[in-house]
């Protein structure tokens, strides 16, 4: 299996799992090609959606998605993307990412060391999928 | 009435924040999306789901990406199987692990992309 299968496979993985795959992509595409950074991400991007397209049918059968929620969380996400890719024009882009940085570093360092369950709707908790 | 209306504000105000920061940063929704998918779904079904809302924003950007000319469908056609493979795995690996070691599994996710977004 050649490094570019692998780190496919892998970010399909993640990817489908809901864990953000995409950062699996860019450390192959720095550490074993001379691909851009812009072209690294727009691939990305682009295989993210037969990834997700997959995961959302699979999940769909086995009724893991809330779509009551997800339907207004990505219309609305949808339409602020739009605004944000229109601010990210306007503003640091330096600044941005270390300020967003910062944000996930705490929001990490929470969720490792948060107690192991948080108080959620009983009929829900503890439910297999299989 | 009141009820209802918070129950479709709050993925609404969700959906805002994620979608504000997917568009300034280019990606990076999903980091976002799970921790409001988790206030009112379980860890599992927040990941599915995730999955499934940051879907068309990743589609409206891949567009943007491809009008823009910085990337053609056949520049990602090599990674396609394998990505696919890998989904199908995905899909298994989550339902089988425990809610706790997603949990865990996803805020060490959180930390690296914390670290390359400070150090980038």
């Amino acid at each position: 299996m050649s490094a570019e299968a692998v780190a496919a496979l892998v970010a399909g993985i993640f990817s489908a799992m809901g864990m953000g795959g995409g950062g699996i992509m860019i450390i192959y595409f720095s550490l074993f090609t001379s691909t851009s950074q812009i072209l690294a991400q727009g691939i990305n991007v682009l295989i993210f959606i037969p990834i997700a397209l997959l995961s959302v049918i699979i999940y769909h059968i086995k009724g893991m998605i809330e779509w009551k929620i997800a339907i207004p969380f990505a219309l609305f996400g949808t339409l602020s993307s739009y605004l944000g890719a229109y601010l990210a024009t306007v503003t640091d882009d330096a600044l941005l990412s270390k300020g967003f940085g910062i944000l996930l570093l705490i929001m990490g360092i929470r969720q490792l060391f948060s107690s192991k369950d948080k108080k959620l709707p009983k009929k829900d908790s503890g439910q297999k999928f299989i | 009435m009141k009820r209802h209306d918070k129950k479709v504000s709050r993925p609404a105000l969700g959906g805002l924040i994620t979608g504000l920061f997917n568009g300034l940063l280019g990606a990076g929704g999903g980091m976002i999306a799970i921790p409001f998918l988790s206030k009112s779904i379980e860890p599992k079904k927040a990941h599915a789901t995730c999955v499934a809302v940051i879907l068309p924003m990743c589609i409206s950007s891949a567009l943007s990406y491809i009008s823009s000319g910085a990337v053609s469908i056949s520049d990602a056609t090599p990674y396609i199987a394998w990505g696919l493979i890998g989904a199908v795995l995905g899909t298994i690996l989550l339902r089988k692990l425990s809610s706790n070691t997603i949990k865990r599994i996803f805020s060490l996710f959180m930390l690296w992309a914390a670290v390359r977004l400070i150090f980038r």
